[in-house]
């Protein structure tokens, strides 16, 4: 109040830095000045993120008893000298043999990571505990054991930010699981279901043909950069019919819950053939659906606004 | 009071709870608390605009940069930024109630994640959706509100906030009445001459000139203006301590007053007969029409540092003045040296050690060898009263300054007294004994008030209220360069003679009209409006330039 016009130029200055720093975001995203920006944040912020998030991870899981990664397959054994000496939570080692088990499947090599940080405000991105230092590097795919979980956009010594897949801004390359037709999912953004809401599928072929419980995998891309293929995205869940598009449209329900995230793998290298669908979790046994019919003997009733009675399936 | 670790550590803390544990909650409704943006506001309100402002824009830079970081860094720190200034000046301009600083807080908070929200609209359109911020953003502010009155409970723990400021908790409600307490001793003071003793420190309370060579620092008290009798005069110290051995010759002469003062001459009063002309006539002549402290044929005067109710220089020599006689002073609340307008009015004091107030006939007050002597010769030595004879003459009642401890050593009253007697000197000695200022200066007349006490012979209220009103407040004179710093009435050379030199008021703003700046920053948003509104709009005052304190 009584220093305002001291205030007012430091505001003012302020607001200045500000607009710059957006600015030089706009002009180029990788300024040298930026990019050390970003690097002394992480130098600064990532040890002390992942310290809270051990901590917290450590009283959210105390009580469970602890074991130890054991028997995988070859690239499992990389994995369990990485982890070795680690003592794990039941729920994370179950994570991490999903992963495995899925980075198996499709032949990728994966190197597992924690998430330590998730981004604020509308932002679809997290911090995960590897960076260049364990071989991560930009536009790597990331997954968990459930699916895709999306793709490394930045890198530091230490810690990676992912943009996760059910970011609005994001596309994605898929393949539907028995025909192999392709589509484009985009995610969601927040929403206010607590889990994350639908992604949105739209068929490239007018001539694709959708049905609910239909798989998705992620597509090939060019040098597998940001996505490897075969990764599985979700599921059909509900076709969208819009009047006069050359299209089919559908939701999907991803496989990945993106609101609770904690171990994921980031895929280090692509696998050398496309593994298609063989990361697809089982689908599902269709078994057979009881049908029991009861006939209500009339008099009866308890029932005394519908005297008639109906079969009820 | 103020810790200015505490808000970086706080934002640290909350930046990365907010990244690691915050953003991965899984609540209801989509959405999450947003604390880092609460705690800039709350710490914006306690800490004030441009503590906020700063604040702001670090915990907004932490964010943007801090794993996994925003999409373009400074977009956190831009909102941040105005969030934290806006908050802090709303919770200046808006009153001091603990339910508006927290309504300050909220509205402050559910407009930053309105503004974050568009920003991030309009800047990175591909990542957020209207559709998004439908869904997200109530919620996201409800929680916000949520966790409001949590953090603010936090920061009034972490940082002690000013009284009456977010005045919800304990300290604040102690703190609120503390001041409402000290404001209502301020309002019910009443109007009355203050007796007592002199200040411990040189300047306390001076209203002449000021000893500026002991300025702020830690000295024995200087001896002030005083009425003691004259060197030289039969029946004072001096002459006594001269003539030891004839005291009646010394009572034969008028009992003479003069100021004492460092120096001969130096404020006298009364007739001097001194040190200084003891060579040529040996005693003051009379001179009809001329003012008996004038020493005939030559003038003593010395206006440096000679000036009544403010003669203090350097004691030099052996005419040391005599540290035992009244002390007339201008008190003032504040201490000597800080140009602050003064929260009361001077009061007298009257103050002083052994032998105060002794009027008239002394034996070596002045003189501390001859002081602790008693000395049987010469009427009633040392009683401290203004007639030598003590002959009573009716007339109205006299002045007599109790003395805390007498020339003799008699009475031990630990406070000055004032009492009131019939008894009056001899008519003839009158002229010679009264009290005259030489003062040309109307301001700060010490005659006049003491003529004012003196002449009713009552120390109320009306009496002293009528006395300043003829007189009229003291003039208050800024702090200004040189010897005269801190000056309260200023020095003999400036104040005291004429008025003092007046900051000239002009109406100063943050910027001047042309600037670019104005613009915004005062034009529109804070500037004139805010400025008069928060000042109370009947004084402009606020708007004045040159924060001295001086001019209110």
């Amino acid at each position: 109040m009584r220093d305002s016009r001291r205030t007012r130029g430091v505001l003012v200055v302020l607001l200045v830095v500000a607009v710059g720093l957006i600015v030089l975001n706009y002009a180029d995203g990788s300024n040298g000045v930026l990019r050390a920006a970003r690097n002394a944040g992480s130098a600064i912020f990532g040890g002390t993120e992942r310290a809270a998030s051990s901590v917290g991870k450590f009283f959210s899981s105390s009580g469970s008893s602890t074991t130890q990664v054991t028997s995988l397959q070859e690239q499992v054994a990389k994995l369990r000298a990485e982890l070795a000496g680690e003592r794990l939570s039941k729920s994370d080692d179950a994570q991490l043999r999903k992963l495995l088990q899925v980075a198996g499947a499709a032949q990728y090599r994966v190197v597992a990571a924690t998430v330590i940080a998730v981004g604020t405000g509308f932002q679809q991105t997290v911090t995960i505990d590897v960076g260049t230092a364990d071989g991560v590097r930009p536009q790597e795919t990331v997954l968990n054991g459930n699916g895709l979980v999306g793709s490394v956009t930045s890198v530091t010594a230490n810690t990676a930010t992912v943009l996760l897949a059910s970011s609005s801004a994001v596309a994605v390359g898929a393949q539907v699981s028995p025909s192999g037709q392709l589509g484009i999912v985009t995610g969601a953004g927040k929403t206010a279901s607590s889990s994350g809401g639908p992604m949105h599928l739209q068929m490239l072929s007018s001539t694709a043909v959708l049905k609910p419980g239909d798989q998705l995998v992620t597509s090939a891309s060019v040098r597998d950069r940001p996505y490897v293929p075969g990764v599985p995205i979700g599921v059909v869940s509900k076709l969208v019919n819009a009047n006069g598009a050359l299209t089919e449209a559908a939701e999907v329900r991803p496989y990945v819950d993106y609101t609770a995230l904690d171990i994921v793998g980031v895929v280090i290298a692509p696998p050398r053939y496309n593994p298609r669908f063989a990361a697809t979790p089982p689908l599902p046994h269709p078994g057979p659906t009881v049908t029991v019919t009861v006939t209500a003997k009339p008099g009866s009733a308890r029932r005394r606004s519908s005297p008639t009675p109906k079969p009820s399936h | 009071m103020r810790k200015a670790w505490v808000p970086p550590v706080l934002i640290v803390v909350a930046v990365v709870l907010q990244l690691t544990v915050l953003d991965g909650l899984r609540l209801p409704g989509g959405g999450v608390p947003d604390l880092v943006l609460v705690l800039v506001a709350a710490l914006a309100v306690a800490q004030g605009p441009l503590a906020g402002l700063i604040t702001g824009f670090g915990a907004g830079l932490c964010l943007d940069l801090a794993p996994p970081g925003s999409a373009l860094v400074g977009q956190y720190a831009l909102v941040f930024c105005l969030t934290g200034w806006a908050a802090g000046r709303l919770a200046g301009a808006g009153g001091r109630s603990p339910l508006r600083s927290a309504l300050v807080v909220g509205a402050v908070v559910a407009a930053a994640e309105a503004a974050s929200a568009a920003l991030g609209l309009a800047l990175v359109p591909a990542e957020v959706t209207l559709t998004e911020i439908r869904a997200i953003l109530p919620v996201s502010i409800a929680y916000d509100l949520l966790l409001c009155p949590f953090v603010i409970y936090l920061v009034v723990l972490a940082i002690g906030l000013p009284a009456g400021r977010l005045a919800g908790t304990l300290g604040g409600t102690l703190a609120a009445t503390v001041e409402a307490r000290r404001a209502a001793e301020r309002k019910h003071r009443p109007l009355q001459p203050r007796m007592r003793q002199a200040a411990v420190r040189t300047g306390d309370g001076w209203v002449g000139r000021a000893p500026h060579a002991h300025y702020g620092t830690r000295v024995p008290a200087r001896p002030g203006v005083r009425l003691r009798a004259a060197n030289g005069v039969p029946g004072s110290a001096s002459g006594l301590a001269r003539n030891p051995g004839h005291p009646g010759r010394a009572a034969s002469a008028a009992v003479k007053l003069r100021m004492a003062a460092p120096r001969r001459g130096d404020g006298a009063i009364g007739n001097v007969v001194g040190i200084g002309n003891s060579g040529g006539t040996g005693r003051a002549r009379r001179e009809p029409g001329r003012h008996p402290g004038v020493l005939a044929g030559q003038s003593r005067f010395r206006p440096r540092g000679g000036e009544p109710g403010g003669s203090a220089t350097r004691p030099y020599g052996t005419a040391r003045a005599p540290q035992s006689l009244p002390v007339i002073k201008f008190s003032t609340a504040g201490p000597h040296g800080t140009s602050k307008v003064p929260l009361r009015q001077p009061a007298i004091r009257f103050g002083g050690h052994r032998g105060d107030a002794t009027v008239g006939r002394t034996l070596g007050s002045g003189w501390p060898t001859a002081a602790r002597r008693p000395v049987a010769s010469g009427p009633r030595l040392g009683s401290g009263w203004l007639a030598a004879s003590g002959r009573p003459v009716s007339s109205g009642p006299r002045l007599r300054m109790g003395a805390r401890r007498s020339a003799l050593g008699r009475s031990a009253a630990a406070v000055p007294k004032v009492a009131f007697r019939s008894a009056a000197p001899p008519a003839a000695r009158q002229p010679a004994a009264v009290p005259r200022f030489r003062r040309k200066s109307p301001r700060l007349r010490p005659s006049a008030t003491a003529s004012g006490l003196i002449s009713g012979g009552v120390l109320d209220a009306s009496a002293v209220r009528a006395v300043r009103r003829r007189v009229g407040p003291p003039r208050l004179k800024l702090a200004s360069r040189g010897h005269a710093t801190g000056m309260l009435g200023g020095s003999p050379g400036s104040a005291l003679r004429r008025p003092p030199r007046r900051v000239r008021k002009q109406p100063r703003f943050g910027y001047g009209k042309r600037s670019l700046l104005s613009f915004p920053a005062v034009k529109r948003i804070g500037g004139r409006w805010l400025a008069r509104n928060r000042a109370g709009s009947r004084s402009g005052t606020w708007l004045i330039g040159k924060r001295t304190g001086g001019v209110r």
